[in-house]
């Protein structure tokens, strides 16, 4: 329970309070908010998704005493509230240092020159050989086409697979993390 | 209840109203498999700004609220260096694709049959036909299969041999889209068509087991297919009857005979 040092006993005891009278199930459920919230502000774009996720928990702690259980107010609920403003305050923060100078991200016929190019590219083409020739195939498949031709491959692909179409992207999404280790490797190497 | 694409679209450019964005919050608080969905609508997303294909007011949304970790902008430099490569290995495979022969017309056919080597391969081909309908009748797929195991044992290195049959070439990969994946008229096909494999480099092997997969059911085994060399490199010729091929989409799949995969090859049948 990462920054549960930063509370007192009886704070973090009104936190678990929250999710249960049951200490185990208080903190599984515990465990399983702190993941959420983690989840909440990464697809919020945030930058550092724990941190705001312990901050979050933090100020929940501090005020749990007085969550009232009588006005039906689910405790996840009652987390989101404090989340949700944890969120507006950080962007607030973000767009002041963006609008302080901080570099905007290129468009995309620019976007991808931080390391030389024709390095990651040939790393990126070595690593793909290492990979078994079907995932080769499937992931410069599903990356090959644009617009509709790449929407209609797409769904040729998912029934050929007899899968959905998240669960396809899941796959590429997978290879994806495997290709980046084996691609951050090459580029160490060649550098 | 799962948001729909358009709609996560929507909440990762935090273009939805409040209510509907603060249900989608709770979800991803509450539900762990929400966020395959997500995922998958944050890769869309970035492909689509990739592609020009945000609208000015998406655009300008995805730069002022989708853009704004490093995690984002890592993910997006590095789907656009897959789809850069993806698509210059598309292009470079679609280049070196070996189209379908046509099948020749009647009078080149006659021309064919009166050549004496190419009668002998017509009588086989009759032969092959006599065995087909002899497996058919019998209502034994295996025994179909023994019979072609049997006539692929035959040398198909010589071309002239191979013209009574329809022939399809096919490059390793698996289905381009509907209008580059190599097709086949099915009233074209000959009673036998030969299949020419062309080997990836780096295989070894002298024979391989092919099977023919129809959606994901296998509908054809052949244990032993030889490999040939031609004048680019290697490929394996297969023999395989019609009556196998209904429309629609199908695989080769080549193992080598330790069973590592060598290949697979996708063609329509229309």
């Amino acid at each position: 329970m990462k920054n549960s040092y930063e509370l007192g006993q009886d704070q973090f005891d009104a936190l678990l309070g929250l999710f249960s009278a049951d200490r185990d199930e208080a903190g599984e459920k515990y465990e399983q908010i702190r993941r959420g919230l983690v989840r909440f502000f990464q697809f919020k774009g945030c930058q550092d998704p724990d941190t705001l996720a312990d901050d979050t928990i933090n100020r929940v702690a501090l005020k749990a005493a007085d969550f009232d259980p009588s006005k039906n107010i689910k405790p996840v609920s009652y987390v989101y509230g404090f989340a949700s403003n944890v969120f507006l305050e950080h962007r607030r923060t973000a767009n002041r240092e963006t609008s302080l100078g901080e570099t905007q991200f290129r468009s995309p016929e620019n976007n991808t020159n931080d390391e030389p190019d024709d390095m990651k590219t040939g790393c990126l083409n070595e690593c793909l050989e290492k990979l078994p020739f079907d995932d080769r195939t499937l992931i410069v498949d599903y990356y090959s086409l644009e617009g509709r031709k790449k929407i209609e491959l797409r769904r040729e692909m998912c029934e050929r697979f007899h899968c959905s179409a998240t669960a396809l992207h899941t796959k590429v999404f997978r290879m994806r993390a495997g290709l980046r280790g084996c691609i951050t490797e090459c580029v160490k190497k060649s550098s | 209840m799962h948001a729909d694409t358009k709609q996560l679209k929507r909440y990762l450019l935090g273009d939805l109203p409040e209510r509907e964005a603060d249900a989608i919050d709770l979800q991803i608080i509450t539900d762990e498999n929400l966020c395959e969905d997500i995922s998958l609508a944050e890769s869309n997303l970035i492909e689509d700004f990739l592609e020009g294909a945000l609208s000015a007011d998406e655009e300008r949304l995805f730069r002022s609220n989708f853009m704004t970790s490093d995690a984002r902008r890592e993910q997006l430099r590095e789907i656009d260096l897959i789809k850069k490569v993806a698509r210059s290995q598309a292009a470079q495979k679609k280049q070196s694709e070996v189209q379908i022969a046509p099948p020749a017309g009647f009078f080149d056919l006659v021309k064919t049959y009166l050549r004496p080597l190419a009668l002998g391969a017509a009588v086989v081909a009759l032969l092959v036909v006599g065995l087909f309908w002899f497996g058919y009748l019998g209502g034994s797929s295996s025994a179909l299969e023994k019979q072609y195991a049997e006539l692929n044992k035959k040398d198909l290195g010589n071309p002239s041999d191979l013209t009574v049959y329809s022939n399809i070439s096919l490059v390793p990969g698996n289905f381009r889209g509907s209008d580059s994946a190599v097709k086949q008229n099915e009233d074209k096909l000959t009673d036998t068509v030969l299949f020419r494999l062309t080997l990836p480099s780096k295989v070894d092997g002298s024979t391989y087991k092919a099977r023919v997969l129809r959606g994901s059911s296998t509908v054809f085994t052949l244990e032993a297919a030889k490999v040939y060399q031609n004048s680019g490199g290697q490929d394996v010729r297969v023999l395989l009857p019609k009556s196998i091929l209904q429309k629609g989409q199908y695989q080769i799949k080549l193992e080598s005979q330790s069973g590592a995969e060598a290949g697979t090859f996708a063609f329509v049948i229309e």
